[in-house]
């Protein structure tokens, strides 16, 4: 049977994935995109990997249908199944570091505020920062989440978010800073 | 990128057909969710008992004569002070902050909100649990059924196993007569308690625990000081 996605809710969806296998391609065509770019920026693995994660995402997600929960934003609840699941998935290997061009650009634009940012010199700068910071800082200046998004996603209250995200910039900007000056 | 997107649904949906991969159960969630909620309330119960036993402790104490029974302040808080329930209160409050934090809304709460609000609960129903009498109840039922915990009861007992010191306690047995009862002690030893001289007499019967000062006399006759029911009176339920 072919869905018609377009003009269904996501918990439409969801009731219909619970009834379909085949419906549950909506859900996978609707977030796909976004769950594999973010799955690229908190663990900067190619785009091979990241997609065999990104499956392994979506099973999740599947055999997990009956525990959402409609209070809570249906794209909150699926990045926190995919940020779980990427951290679990690449707990063995090193974090990496490494970030797209655009993404720096965007990231260096959000925070940069006064000063001009080298692109080519901003891995030296989010190695330095903590994990958990870096991790914000994607969330919040990439994904364009809020606060409470953000506090869904990772699970933390929103008032921790709040400061986890002052606290990431200035760390960004002090090891910028730090490296390359105030120019 | 539109053709790899189909590839990348059409693959999730072949392996969940191949592996025949099903939605977990609703119950499955509500159980779990349940269980957590479960650990919550049975922690919540638990540190409301242990917080009114842990007053009933420090009230019932001989704060006024401590240094003399304990041969020392220190000794003597050592000995009573309810160490015991305060630690079963701090791992209580950590199953709680676990407990809730595996809610599904529990993530949304600051750990220090968590743990003030749980003392500031706790200590608020446990006192007031204790001046119903629950703390008494929880400690005899502790007692007879810890065997750890009874040894621990039975130290804090033995302050008042030191007849040749002054301190004499346990049951009464029988009473003969306006000034004389007697009592076994908490060495299972026969007393014949002079109540003559006693500066503030109270009302004795058989079987009631008590604590007497005084000095020891020959063949097993003690000469009472002062008298005093083993645990303060209750302010809302007897015995």
């Amino acid at each position: 049977m072919v869905y018609d996605c377009t003009e269904k809710t996501d918990a439409e969806l969801v009731a219909l994935a619970l009834e379909d296998q085949e419906a549950f391609l909506c859900i996978i065509n609707k977030f796909q995109g976004p769950l594999l770019r973010y799955i690229k920026r908190i663990s900067g693995v190619s785009h091979d990997d990241a997609q065999d994660v990104l499956q392994e995402v979506f099973i999740k997600i599947y055999t997990h249908l009956h525990d959402y929960k409609p209070a809570l934003p249906f794209s909150s609840w699926v990045y926190r199944i995919t940020r779980n699941t990427t951290i679990s998935y690449f707990r063995k290997k090193k974090p990496l570091i490494h970030m797209e061009q655009e993404d720096m650009e965007r990231l260096v634009h959000t925070i940069g505020e006064h000063i001009v940012i080298k692109n080519d010199v901003i891995d030296p700068v989010l190695k330095k920062m903590d994990k958990k910071y870096r991790e914000i800082l994607v969330l919040k200046f990439l994904e364009e989440k809020s606060y409470e998004e953000i506090s869904d996603i990772i699970q933390k209250p929103i008032g921790t978010v709040g400061t986890w995200v002052n606290r990431a910039k200035k760390q960004f900007l002090a090891a910028y800073k730090a490296l390359y000056g105030e120019k | 990128m539109e053709k790899n997107n189909d590839k990348l649904g059409q693959k999730v949906l072949d392996t969940i057909q191949q592996k025949q991969v099903k939605p977990l159960p609703k119950v499955w969630f509500l159980g779990k969710e349940s269980f957590w909620w479960g650990g919550v309330t049975v922690s919540i119960l638990a540190a409301f008992a242990s917080m009114a036993v842990f007053v009933f402790i420090l009230f019932s104490q001989d704060w006024d004569i401590g240094s003399e029974l304990g041969r020392g302040w220190i000794p003597f808080i050592l000995r009573v002070f309810p160490f015991f329930w305060m630690l079963m209160i701090i791992l209580l409050v950590y199953l709680i902050y676990i407990s809730l934090r595996h809610t599904s809304s529990g993530y949304k709460y600051k750990t220090s909100m968590i743990i003030l609000l749980s003392v500031i609960i706790i200590a608020g129903v446990g006192i007031g649990l204790h001046f119903l009498g629950g703390g008494q109840k929880t400690e005899e039922f502790a007692q007879r059924h810890m065997p750890v915990y009874g040894a621990i009861h039975q130290q804090r007992m033995q302050l008042w196993h030191q007849p040749e010191r002054g301190f004499l306690a346990g049951s009464i047995v029988a009473i003969e007569g306006k000034h004389v009862c007697i009592l076994e002690d908490l060495g299972k030893n026969i007393w014949h308690v002079q109540l003559k001289d006693v500066d503030k007499p109270i009302i004795l019967h058989i079987g009631m625990q008590v604590k007497v000062r005084g000095i020891v006399g020959n063949e097993q006759w003690f000469f009472a000081e002062s008298i005093r029911p083993f645990f303060p009176k209750r302010i809302m339920l007897n015995r």
